[in-house]
C-alpha cells in the first residue's frame, strides 16, 4: 500500500517518475493506454487520415469485401456497406461519437454526482436523506429504462443522447463521493479548518474535493467504458445517433441486417468497439492499482 | 512406552517474492504414546509451520524441502498425497488457535462433525449422528443433541473450541495437535479447556503436541517441552527440569517475562529485541544478537544440541 | 418470511417513484397527445382526446388520477395494435422470462468451474487465460456477439436458426449472447470470492479433517464464495434485463424487450409505459428472490 499517500501527496517529479515506472510494471496498464491514446489520436486526426467521407454513398460499389478476401480491393481496405459507403472511414468517424460521447456523459454524470455527492456527505440531513432516496430509486431500475423513456418522450438526438446517458449514470458517483466525504469531514484537518474559520464552500472545495478526486477518477475512467457501450447500444436501437452522422453502434445496425451475406460490415465496428472499451477497462484497473488501491476486489 | 511421532531434521521454507525463505530449519522431534509435549516460542519462531508440516496442510507457497517424519513406524515422506489424506482425522488431527474462525459458518455442528466420522469411519448419518453426540458430551458440552443442529456463530468461543476439539477427537486419533488452544480464549475458559486435553489424554491415551507461547500454558500440561527460536529447537527437556533448571539464555528470558504476581520487581527482565526475520538470518548462533551471553565464538560458530542429561538438550556455548 | 414482507414494503415507494418520474416525463416534457395519438390526426381529435384524458384538469389531479389507472392496471390502448397495453406486455412476458433464466442458468453452468478453477489455480497459466477471456466477455457489446454468433452458426455453419422462437435451438444463440457478459462478471466475481475463503481458516480445518480436496474446495470454499456473489448478482439484475431488451431485438425474440423497443420508436406511450411498470415489477421481484437466497445460503443473517 502507502501508494495512496503518494499519489495523493503533491505532484513532484519523482512521484512521476514512480507512476510511470508502474505503468511500465503493468503490461494491461499500457496497453489500455495505447490503445486509449490510438482510438483519441485517430478521432481527432480523422477529418485527415479518412480515405474517403463517411457519409458518401456509391450505388457501384455496394457491399465490397475487404481487401484481402475474394471480390475485395485495395480502394477499400476493410470493404464497403450496404450503401457502398467505405468502412474504415466510417470506423475513424465512428470514433469521434463513441469518444466524445463517453467523455461528455461522463463529465456531465461526474459534474452532477460529484455536487450531489459532496452536498448530501457534507450537510447530511435533509439533503442527504432527498439525494440518497433519489439514488435509490435510480439504483432499482436499470439506466436503459429512463433513457428509452427520455429517448421515446424527446426523440434521439446526439445532444438528447449525451443527456441522457449523463442523466441517469450520475446516481454511481454521487453515491462514492457521499461516502467518501463523509469519512474525509471527519479528518483533523478539515476539523480544524472549520476551527480557524474556514467558509463551508472552501471547505468542500479545497480539502474534501481533493481527495475524493482518486476514486472519483478511477470510477470515471471505468464508466467511459460502460457508456461507450451503452451508446452503441441506444444508436443500435435506432434511439441514438441518426444517420447521416456515423457511430459503431449504428454502423453495427446496418451490419445486423447483411450479415447473412456481408460479414464485414457487422464484424468491424463491433471489434473497434471491444478493443476501445478493453483498452479503457486496461486503463481503469490500473488507476485503480494506483491511485486507490483500497476499491480492489 | 511406545514411539508415536518421530520428526527427523525437518526444513520448511515458502516461496516468496524475493525467493525461497527458510522457516524452519532442521527440526527433530519425538513423542511416546499418550504423551503431552509442548512446543514454545514466540510467534515467527516456526512452531505453527512445524505442526502444519507434520499434517501436510501448509499453505499453497510452502514446502518441506528437506527431513522426515516418521507416525509409529509409517515414514510419511514415502506415502501418496492420498494416502496422507486418508491420515488426517483418522490418525492425527488438529485444533487451531481461533475457534472464531475455524469452524465452516455456513454448516451446522453436527454436519461438520459427521463428515469426518463417516468418511474416515465409514459411519452412517444416524450412527454418525449418535457418535456426534457422544464426542460432544465427551468435551463437556451441554444439551449436545440441540447443539449438533447449531450454527457455529450461535456458540461461545469456549463453546467453538470444545466443538473443535470434539471434531478433532471425533475418529480417535492417535496424536492431536493443538495450536495454541487456548490463546484465543478467557482465563477461565483456558483453564477448563487445558483440564479437557489432559482427561482426554488420560481416557484415550492420545499424544498430544500442543504449541504455544504461553509457558503458563507448558506448566499445567505439558510432560515435556521444546522451546523453538528462529526455526530450530534450542532446548529440550522435561517440564520439571525446564522450570527448574534452565539452561538456555532463550528460555531464562521467557521464563523471566512471565510477570509473577507476589514478586516485588524492579524490572520486567524480558529479551530485548524481535525474532530475526527468516530473509535474514544471523550467522552463528541465531540468538546472538539478543543474547546477553554472546561472543565472537557465537557470532562465527552454529551450535549443535547436545544432551546434557537423558531428559535435558540445549544449543548453546556458553553454558 | 417476517424480512420478505418487510422488503416488499420497502419497494411501494420505488415503484410510486417510478410512476412519478414516468408521469412528469411523459406529461410535461412535451405534448401527450402529440405523443399519444398517431401523426395524422386532426386537430379536432386531438382535442377530443385531450377532453377524454382530462388534460384539462390540474397537474395534481391528472396524477391521482393516472395512480387510479394504474393500479386498476389500466395504462392505455396501444395505438398500434388497438388492443389494450398492459396485456400486450403480459402476453410477451413468458418468452422474455424463459430466456433470462435459460441465460442466468448458461452463465452460472460456465462460470462456476472457471472461476473455481482459476481461483484453485492462481497466477498459473491457466488462471491467465480465464481471466483473459472474463475481461473480454465484458467488454464485447452482446448485440455485437449476438450478431457473430448468428454470423458462425447461423451463417456460416448452418446449425442454429438466425432468429425466432420456439424451439430449444431457437434460444441457444440469444441465450449465449445474453449469457455471456453476466458468465463474465460472475467468473471474476467467483475468483475473487473464492480467493478470500480458500486462505481462511476453516479451510485449513477441513483439510486437517482429512476431507478430500474436492470436497473442501467445491463444498466447503464455494458454498461461503457464493454469498458475496448472490449479493452482486443481485445488483446486476439490471444489467440482465438491459441485455435483454438489446438482445431480443437481434434475435427478434419476442419479448417485452422487442415490444419495448418497437414501441420506444414508434412513441406508443401507453406500451412504453406498460413495459417499463412490468420490467421495474420484475427488477424488483428479482431482487427480492435474490435476498430470499442470500437469507438461505448465509445462517448467519437469520438469528442476527
Amino acid at each position: 500500500m502507502g501508494v495512496t499517500s503518494i499519489a495523493r501527496s503533491p505532484s513532484s517529479k519523482r512521484v512521476n517518475k514512480k507512476v510511470f515506472n508502474r505503468l511500465l510494471a503493468s503490461p494491461t496498464g499500457l496497453v489500455g493506454l495505447c490503445i486509449v491514446f490510438f482510438a483519441v489520436t485517430i478521432a481527432i486526426l480523422a477529418p485527415v487520415i479518412s480515405p474517403y467521407d463517411p457519409a458518401l454513398t456509391n450505388p457501384v460499389d455496394r457491399l465490397v469485401p475487404p481487401f484481402w478476401s475474394e471480390g475485395g480491393s485495395t480502394k477499400y481496405i476493410l470493404g464497403t456497406d450496404n450503401l457502398g459507403r467505405d468502412i474504415l472511414s466510417r470506423l475513424i468517424y465512428g470514433s469521434r461519437i463513441s469518444i466524445l460521447v463517453g467523455i461528455s456523459a461522463v463529465v456531465l454524470a461526474g459534474a452532477i454526482g460529484m455536487f450531489l455527492g459532496l452536498i448530501a456527505g457534507y450537510y447530511g440531513k435533509i439533503w442527504d436523506f432527498v439525494i440518497m432516496r433519489t439514488v435509490d430509486a435510480f439504483l432499482a431500475i436499470p439506466n436503459i429504462l429512463f433513457m428509452l423513456i427520455i429517448l421515446a418522450v424527446l426523440g434521439p438526438s446526439l445532444m438528447t443522447l449525451i443527456l441522457v446517458l449523463g442523466g441517469t449514470t450520475w446516481v454511481v458517483y454521487a453515491r462514492m463521493v457521499r461516502s467518501e466525504t463523509l469519512s474525509i469531514k471527519e479528518k483533523e484537518y478539515v476539523k480544524s479548518a472549520k476551527a480557524i474559520g474556514a467558509k463551508n464552500f472552501r471547505i468542500i472545495f479545497k480539502y474534501i474535493m481533493p481527495n475524493v478526486l482518486p476514486s472519483f477518477i478511477v470510477i470515471a475512467t471505468l464508466n467511459v467504458a460502460t457508456t461507450i457501450i451503452l451508446e452503441a447500444s441506444l444508436s443500435f436501437l435506432g434511439l441514438g445517433i441518426q444517420s447521416p452522422e456515423v457511430s459503431w453502434g449504428l454502423m453495427l445496425s446496418d451490419g445486423r441486417d447483411y450479415v447473412a451475406t456481408s460479414w464485414w460490415v457487422a464484424t468491424f465496428p463491433g471489434l473497434a468497439i471491444t478493443i476501445t472499451v478493453l483498452g479503457v477497462i486496461f486503463l481503469g484497473d490500473w488507476l485503480r492499482d494506483v491511485l486507490d488501491p483500497k476499491l480492489k476486489g | 512406552m511406545e514411539k508415536l511421532l518421530q520428526v527427523e531434521n525437518l526444513k520448511v521454507r515458502f516461496k516468496t517474492n524475493e525467493g525461497y525463505v527458510s522457516t524452519v530449519n532442521g527440526v527433530s522431534l519425538e513423542m511416546k504414546k499418550g504423551e503431552i509435549l509442548a512446543i514454545v516460542g514466540e510467534s515467527g519462531s516456526g512452531k505453527s509451520v512445524t505442526s502444519l508440516s507434520i499434517l501436510d496442510i501448509l499453505p499453497p507457497n510452502g514446502e518441506v524441502y528437506d527431513g522426515e517424519v516418521y507416525l509409529e513406524d509409517k515414514n510419511l515422506n514415502k506415502i501418496s498425497k492420498n494416502e496422507y489424506r486418508k491420515l488426517r482425522g483418522k490418525e492425527m488431527s488438529m485444533i487451531f488457535q481461533e475457534p472464531m474462525t475455524a469452524l465452516n459458518p455456513v454448516f451446522t455442528i453436527g454436519f461438520q462433525l459427521r463428515e469426518s466420522l463417516q468418511l474416515n469411519l465409514k459411519m452412517k448419518k444416524s450412527e454418525a449422528t449418535k457418535k456426534g453426540i457422544e464426542m460432544l458430551e465427551l468435551v463437556g458440552i451441554p444439551d449436545a443433541e440441540k447443539v449438533m443442529t447449531r450454527f457455529p456463530h450461535q456458540l461461545s468461543g469456549g463453546m467453538r473450541q470444545r466443538v473443535m476439539i470434539a471434531i478433532a477427537l471425533s475418529c480417535d486419533p492417535k496424536l492431536l495437535i493443538a495450536d495454541e488452544p487456548t490463546t484465543a480464549l478467557d482465563v477461565t475458559i483456558q483453564k477448563q479447556i487445558l483440564k479437557l486435553m489432559k482427561n482426554i489424554r488420560e481416557k484415550l491415551n492420545t499424544g498430544i503436541l500442543i504449541i504455544t507461547h504461553d509457558l503458563g500454558v507448558v506448566a499445567e500440561i505439558a510432560d515435556r517441552v521444546a522451546v523453538m527460536y528462529a526455526g530450530e529447537i534450542v532446548e529440550e527437556a522435561s517440564v520439571f527440569e525446564l522450570f527448574k533448571n534452565p539452561k538456555h539464555p532463550y528460555t531464562r528470558g521467557l521464563m523471566a517475562s512471565i510477570p509473577k504476581i507476589h514478586d516485588v520487581v524492579d524490572k520486567l527482565h524480558s529479551i530485548e529485541g524481535m525474532v530475526p526475520n527468516p530473509a535474514e538470518m544471523p550467522s552463528g548462533c541465531k540468538f546472538h544478537p539478543r543474547c546477553p551471553l554472546a561472543d565472537n565464538e557465537c557470532v562465527s560458530n552454529h551450535p549443535k544440541l547436545e544432551k546434557i542429561s537423558d531428559t535435558h538438550a540445549k544449543r548453546c556455548f556458553k553454558v | 418470511m417476517k424480512y420478505f414482507f418487510l422488503n416488499v414494503i420497502k419497494t411501494v415507494p420505488v415503484l410510486i417513484l417510478i410512476t412519478l418520474i414516468v408521469f412528469i416525463l411523459v406529461r410535461v416534457t412535451g405534448d401527450p397527445v402529440a405523443l399519444m395519438i398517431s401523426e395524422n390526426a386532426t386537430e379536432q381529435e386531438k382535442a377530443e382526446l385531450r377532453e377524454a384524458l382530462g388534460l384539462n384538469d390540474n397537474l395534481i389531479v391528472q396524477y391521482i388520477n393516472y395512480m387510479g389507472s394504474i393500479i386498476q392496471g389500466d395504462f392505455g390502448e396501444s395505438f398500434r395494435y388497438n388492443t389494450d397495453a398492459l396485456t400486450l406486455v403480459l402476453d410477451r412476458l413468458p418468452a422474455s422470462i424463459e430466456l433470462a433464466i435459460v441465460s442466468m442458468i448458461l452463465a452460472t453452468i460456465v462460470s462456476v468451474p472457471l472461476g473455481i478453477l482459476s481461483a484453485i489455480k492462481r497466477n498459473s497459466l491457466l488462471d491467465l487465460f480465464i481471466t483473459g477471456i472474463s475481461v473480454v466477455g465484458k467488454a464485447m457489446p452482446n448485440f455485437w456477439l449476438g450478431i457473430m454468433l448468428i454470423l458462425v452458426f447461423s451463417v456460416m455453419l448452418s446449425l442454429l436458426p438466425v432468429s425466432g422462437s420456439g424451439t430449444l435451438a431457437h434460444t441457444i444463440l440469444p441465450a449465449v449472447a445474453l449469457g455471456t457478459g453476466i458468465a463474465a462478471e460472475m467468473t471474476r466475481l467467483i475468483r475473487s470470492s473464492m480467493l478470500e475463503i480458500l486462505g481462511q481458516d476453516f479451510i485449513r480445518t477441513a483439510r486437517s479433517k482429512g476431507l478430500f480436496e474436492a470436497v473442501v474446495v467445491n463444498v466447503h470454499a464455494f458454498r461461503n464464495a457464493l454469498i458475496p456473489v448472490v449479493t452482486i448478482m443481485a445488483l446486476q439484475t439490471s444489467t440482465l434485463i438491459g441485455g435483454t431488451l438489446i438482445t431480443e431485438t437481434v434475435f427478434a425474440w419476442p419479448g417485452v424487450g422487442q415490444l419495448l423497443i418497437q414501441a420506444v420508436n414508434l412513441r406508443d406511450m401507453a406500451v412504453v409505459q406498460a413495459a417499463v411498470f412490468i420490467i421495474a415489477i420484475a427488477v424488483i421481484v428479482s431482487n427480492l428472490l435474490a435476498d430470499l437466497i442470500y437469507r438461505l445460503l448465509d445462517p448467519r443473517i437469520k438469528y442476527d
